[in-house]
């Protein structure tokens, strides 16, 4: 059992903090490193990428693919849906807590954003993990609210499948 | 017939008798106890005010299956407006306290609770400059870099 005590990582941590906190002035405390994934993932979509600017472990914490798929299925738990509208010029985005559909008559969004240079008709695929592949390769974000544009495939993709 | 108790012993030595169906709902103290029924078990990395505060939590969280009808016994809705304002009433460095005790001792829902807290702490701040300094976190970046990624991650408004 004593084993088990000293083998908790964090255990070092805080006694390290006890000791600073010793001369009277109470240091702000560090996120433990195991639940920095676990923290990073509750905080608010849409301002994720401010995040990112905080220091390098949270930066590449967020890219992390596990991160990416907990924060989508946290975000999937909050049930927002998502509108989006395109004609030949523009195009936009509208997210509605789900439980305002029903009623139909006053819909307030969590967020509406125009896209700019959409330089494309509509998209032509479903949503995959929130995703949205529009025309000329580009990928449309809706948590990022950002297009990605992908690398355009050469030839030999074309034989992948066969 | 008397509940089964345990007794937990803090840091300091300090003893706290426990129903044993409130300490369970550490994943840990619940393998401890069928290991080594009968022992105090000394938490030597909890100081007595954050096991207190731990124990607290967990009597509110008990489920009474005796249906005794136990002050402890609340509904859902009560029991997320306490929990709440239980982490409200803490302050920063026993947040964290709290959180790895959560997380050491293996109680998932307290551990979402002061994860939550330290999340709202955290998107409460203005800027990344704010962040790290209530977390004391280095900044391992260079100017240039900073610079990247807000070039990489310019979003409208």
């Amino acid at each position: 059992m004593r084993d088990f005590k000293k083998n908790q990582p964090w255990m070092n941590k805080k006694r390290r903090r006890l000791e600073r906190s010793r001369d009277g002035k109470p240091q702000p405390n560090h996120i433990p490193l195991d639940l920095t994934l676990e923290i990073l993932s509750r905080l608010p979509a849409k301002s994720i990428l401010r995040y990112q600017c905080v220091s390098k472990l949270w930066s590449s914490s967020m890219t992390l693919p596990s991160f990416i798929n907990s924060f989508t299925s946290r975000s999937t738990s909050r049930l927002p849906t998502l509108l989006v509208t395109f004609s030949s010029s523009w195009g936009y985005v509208f997210s509605f807590p789900q439980h305002q559909i029903p009623d139909g008559s006053t819909c307030s969004s969590f967020y509406s954003y125009q896209i700019t240079n959409t330089d494309c008709d509509s998209p032509r695929s479903q949503s995959v993990q929130g995703l949205i592949l529009v025309p000329v390769l580009k990928n449309w974000n809706p948590t990022l609210r950002r297009f990605l544009a992908l690398p355009h495939p050469g030839k030999h993709m074309s034989t992948r499948d066969g | 017939m008397s509940k089964k108790m345990i007794v937990l012993k803090s840091s300091e030595g300090v003893s706290f008798v426990v129903e044993e169906a409130v300490a369970r709902q550490s994943k840990i103290i619940s393998f401890l106890v069928e290991e080594f029924p009968d022992r105090e078990l000394p938490l030597t990395n909890m100081t007595s005010e954050i096991l207190r505060k731990t124990i607290e939590y967990c009597k509110k969280h008990v489920v009474e299956d005796d249906g005794g009808g136990d002050s402890s016994s609340s509904s859902s809705g009560d029991l997320k407006e306490w929990d709440v304002k239980f982490v409200a009433e803490i302050d920063q460095p026993r947040l964290m306290d709290l959180l790895m005790a959560a997380n050491y001792l293996d109680i998932p829902s307290l551990l979402d609770v002061t994860c939550q807290k330290v999340a709202d702490t955290i998107a409460a701040c203005n800027d990344e400059k704010e962040i790290r300094a209530t977390f004391n976190i280095e900044n391992d970046f260079t100017e240039e870099e900073v610079e990247a990624i807000r070039m990489e991650n310019q979003y409208p408004i």
